[in-house]
């Protein structure tokens, strides 16, 4: 898959200051982060809860304030962007989120949600033609148009997810960044869901950041996987690359802990507790190195940096692989 | 809004009696109000010194007041007072708090200074404050529904405030943030809109204790201009009477109690019917 | 030693009841893990809260069935008799630890407090029991963490401590409601190897609810699966993901991803659940199976014992193996 790339996010750095027992602390939620999604592809990225997977989302969107980097779309610099440009980026890379519950406004029929990104915009020339678009929009999820007058109470989680996707792909954009789209389904309604974004991927055209912390789905819908780790990639290579063969150890236990329906793996015994560490005490050197079974002394010293680590582009920051 | 929101709105009245009740005093005092002139049997200005002090009988079913005023003309002329003062206090404290809560959860900076003041004048109780603007001002209805409303119009701001930083934060709004949406938008098209249900709750209780306050003050002669029936005003005038004319104090003041009480009543079933538990053993999800 | 017999959970009226939970029935024998997989709404978590005789009031009730434990029926006890030693000790842990830990108490008063409640011990014994059960339950230095509040803990942490709360009445049988959901995968597996081994070294029977195949699959001893507020299928965990052979167990496997990885669609199924109440005669899965007859629409399928151990309520049930 090669191409251009539509958006590149440059060394991105975002805090938060988060108070604590009467405390104020500076929570860095990505530190240094940099990706690239090429025009057609799913770039997945996967890690787990507080890893800064979903920050790095919200920065592309403009829904959080990065303290330094840069987010190209198309060679133009979100960052400080204003006016035309940041109106067309604003249309262009678009956001599913992750509940479904949520994110629709209780209060509006889903017709106006769907077609809320054209009415801000003022994309509409007529009514008629807005009717239109939203009917046209709520085929293309697979809802009937007749969706559009109902309350968002009146759908099952599913199909509350298909609005929640509708609303990001009226006017089509070229990128969505869809945000664990569906964690919080049921199995099989995510099959759908999944099915459902992979077919518009196509048929639209889409690139697509998704972001997940169930390698399982990654692997289903992504080309390529970023792996995320407090605020860091730690590697980033092919979706199949990283899945049958990780190398970074943290990729290597992430992988080994993705349950499968598969009895011959059964497992049976504890294992050595071990968390990540506390997001207010970042470690000096390699965020992992805690939990690492291969950390020397210089994974306490220096943070590794992401590096080429093959021939087919593999990225891995890890000082002992 | 569909029959079948109508049935649900009307569940929590249905279900609770004594709600029903309520709406139905409710009700009736804006009827009241309404057609006062029709309702009363005598004009509630017209004095009769000979009959003065009259007890409740057939003739004047409330008795009559030290000039030989029909007290049932005057009571009934009274719920349109009351009926002014309450919206008035309403439309006040809804048209400065909603705004000032709106704006300040909206915009932190400016938020910061103006909910500091909003505490400030929450830390002086209601009446007070509305006597001390009263005495500022001068006695006059606008200046009731002034200084009442701005005590209300602190609560109001303080519960527009939360919610307003609630649905700030609530996805929906993020997503229409990440489309480009603009100040105007989000207030218009997702915040008001939420903010409707809770600021009916909020308004029943708003109106029952405007009630109190006009009451208060009239009785304190600081309200309603006293040839004005009000049941604040009569209470006033007839308190030196209170051994030889009961009837007097009873009937302004059983009516001041049951809208009150009957508010009361009516913002308890709202805010029930907004509670989402309530919502689900009636079936409506969302 | 634990013996679920027709369970039945029922919302609505006493004349129109619609039942949430219909007829279920398991065994659970020392030592082992019963996995119990459904989809939301299945119906999974109200057969757990209608075990520990803690369905929410007013809400549901039980309306029929039994809970055997040693054969006693605990349904029939009062709750202070439940507490009571050797009545009916079956402890439970939920998804959301958060939310069952006291905010402004030290994790060791709440074990301890745990401890008193079930064994009438001084406070000091009572301490000690909960560093005990800390270090059971492998919490990382448990003598440090007797004195932490929960909001000083991870989500692995606060878990590690629900199961020490659980642990200090010394059940029989525990109860576990979506004990992982909430964690990340590599916190999962230490606290799903956990339970594995106090299971076997407590010699405890474990009731895991779940939603999530690969969990169960990799957890359970034996596998219920529910659907509609049934059991449609029981099984040894080799035998259920071996053959399955209810087309829900099928379906339920073949949509999920990371047994999928790299085809180019989904296999789905089509459709919804059944809201309660709308269930006919027929087949609780005949309106979304792709093998269904018109027979199954018609009539409730039986519940056959299609091998050994293997029981499926299902009138035409796949051969298993290869896919159909």
């Amino acid at each position: 898959m090669s191409g251009d790339v539509v958006l590149d996010v440059r060394d991105l750095r975002v805090s938060f200051s988060v108070r604590r027992a009467g405390r104020k602390y500076r929570v860095q939620a990505v530190d240094g982060a940099s990706l690239s999604v090429v025009e057609g592809e799913v770039l997945g990225i996967v890690g787990e809860s507080g890893c800064g997977k979903t920050t790095v989302g919200r920065s592309i969107v403009g829904l959080a304030r990065p303290d330094s980097g840069a987010i190209r779309f198309k060679g133009a610099d979100l960052i400080g962007a204003g006016g035309a440009t940041l109106r067309e980026m604003r249309l262009n890379v678009r956001m599913v989120f992750q509940d479904p519950y949520a994110s629709l406004n209780p209060r509006r029929v889903i017709g106006d949600s769907v077609a809320e990104a054209g009415d801000i915009n003022g994309m509409f020339g007529s009514r008629a033609e807005r009717s239109a678009a939203i009917a046209a929009t709520l085929t293309a999820v697979g809802l009937d148009p007749s969706f559009a007058t109902r309350y968002p109470y009146e759908l099952s989680g599913g199909q509350r997810q298909r609005a929640g996707i509708a609303r990001a792909i009226l006017p089509t954009p070229s990128v969505v960044i869809a945000d664990e789209p569906v964690s919080a389904l049921d199995v099989s309604v995510q099959a759908q869901v999944l099915n459902l974004m992979m077919d518009l991927r196509e048929q639209l055209k889409l690139s697509m950041v998704f972001i997940s912390h169930d390698l399982g789905v990654i692997g289903q819908i992504s080309n390529r996987v970023a792996v995320m780790y407090m605020g860091r990639i730690v590697e980033q290579a092919g979706t199949r690359t990283v899945l049958d063969g990780p190398l970074h150890p943290y990729t290597r236990s992430l992988v080994a802990a993705i349950p499968r329906p598969d009895p011959s793996r059964r497992i049976v015994a504890a294992i050595e507790a071990s968390e990540p560490p506390s997001q207010f005490a970042r470690p000096r050197g390699c965020a992992y190195a805690a939990r690492c079974p291969i950390a020397s002394d210089r994974c306490l010293a220096d943070v590794p940096q992401l590096r080429p680590a093959a021939e087919d582009g593999r990225l891995v920051a890890c000082h002992n692989v | 809004m569909s029959r079948d929101a109508a049935i649900l709105w009307l569940k929590p009245f249905v279900a609770r009696p004594i709600a029903l009740a309520g709406l139905g005093i409710l009700l009736a005092t804006v009827f009241a109000a309404a057609f006062a002139p029709w309702l009363s049997p005598y004009d509630p200005y017209a004095i009769d010194p000979p009959i003065r002090l009259t007890p409740p009988g057939l003739a004047h079913w409330f008795g009559t007041d030290q000039f030989g005023r029909d007290t049932l003309s005057r009571t009934i002329h009274s719920a349109r007072m009351a009926l002014l003062i309450g919206s008035g206090v309403v439309v006040f404290a809804l048209a400065t708090g909603v705004p000032i809560g709106v704006l300040s959860a909206l915009f932190p900076r400016l938020g910061h200074v103006l909910m500091r003041m909003v505490d400030v004048l929450m830390a002086f109780p209601t009446l007070l404050l509305a006597l001390g603007l009263i005495v500022i001002l001068a006695p006059s209805v606008a200046n009731a529904i002034l200084a009442i409303g701005l005590g209300y119009m602190t609560t109001t701001t303080r519960i527009v405030y939360g919610l307003t930083l609630r649905l700030r934060a609530e996805t929906y709004v993020e997503a229409a943030r990440s489309m480009g949406a603009g100040t105007t938008w989000l207030i218009g098209r997702h915040i008001l809109p939420n903010l409707i249900s809770p600021l009916l709750v909020q308004a029943s209780f708003v109106f029952a204790f405007a009630q109190l306050g006009a009451a208060s003050l009239d009785f304190l002669g600081l309200g309603a201009p006293p040839e004005i029936p009000s049941w604040g005003n009569m209470l006033a005038e007839s308190r030196t009477f209170i051994t030889r004319a009961p009837w007097l104090l009873f009937f302004p003041g059983m009516m001041i109690v049951a809208t009150a009480f009957s508010l009361n009543l009516v913002g308890d079933a709202l805010r029930d019917r907004l509670d989402p538990r309530f919502r689900q053993v009636f079936g409506e999800k969302g | 030693m634990l013996s679920v017999r027709d369970l039945t959970v029922s919302l609505g009226s006493e004349t129109a009841p619609v039942d949430i939970v219909a007829g279920v029935s398991f065994g659970l024998g020392k030592g082992e893990i019963l996995g119990l997989v459904g989809e939301s709404g299945c119906g999974k978590s109200m057969t757990s809260l209608a075990v520990m005789g803690l369905l929410p009031q007013p809400g549901p009730r039980l309306r029929a069935g039994k809970v055997l434990l040693e054969g006693c029926d605990v349904t029939q006890l009062q709750p202070w008799q439940r507490v009571e030693a050797g009545h009916g000790r079956i402890a439970m842990i939920f998804q959301e630890p958060m939310t069952s830990l006291n905010p402004v108490r030290r994790i060791g008063d709440q074990i301890a407090e745990a401890v008193r409640v079930h064994e009438g011990v001084s406070a000091a014994a009572a301490l000690s029991r909960a560093r005990e059960l800390l270090e059971m339950v492998r919490m990382p230095d448990p003598a440090m963490q007797l004195s932490a509040y929960p909001h000083q803990l991870s989500g692995g942490q606060r878990q590690r401590v629900m199961i020490a709360i659980a642990l200090a009445c010394r059940p029989q049988v525990l109860i576990a409601d979506e004990p992982t959901t909430a964690l990340d995968v590599t916190i999962q597996v230490q606290i799903l190897g956990l339970l594995r081994e106090l299971c076997s070294r407590l010699e405890m029977a474990i009731l895991f609810i779940t939603h999530d195949m690969g969990v169960i699959a990799q957890l359970a001893d034996r596998v219920s699966v529910m659907y509609a507020g049934r059991i449609v299928e029981t099984a040894g965990v080799e035998s259920l993901f071996g053959r399955p052979r209810h087309h829900y167990t099928r379906g339920l496997m073949d949509c999920m991803p990371s047994r999928n990885s790299g085809a180019r669609r989904l296999p789905t199924i089509a459709g919804q659940p059944p809201a309660p109440g709308t269930v006919g005669a027929g087949c609780v899965f005949a309106s979304r199976c792709a093998a269904v007859r018109e027979s199954c629409r018609l009539a409730a399928p039986p519940r056959t014992e299609i091998a050994q151990g293997h029981e499926v309520l299902c009138a035409f049930p796949l051969d298993g193996g290869v896919a159909p």
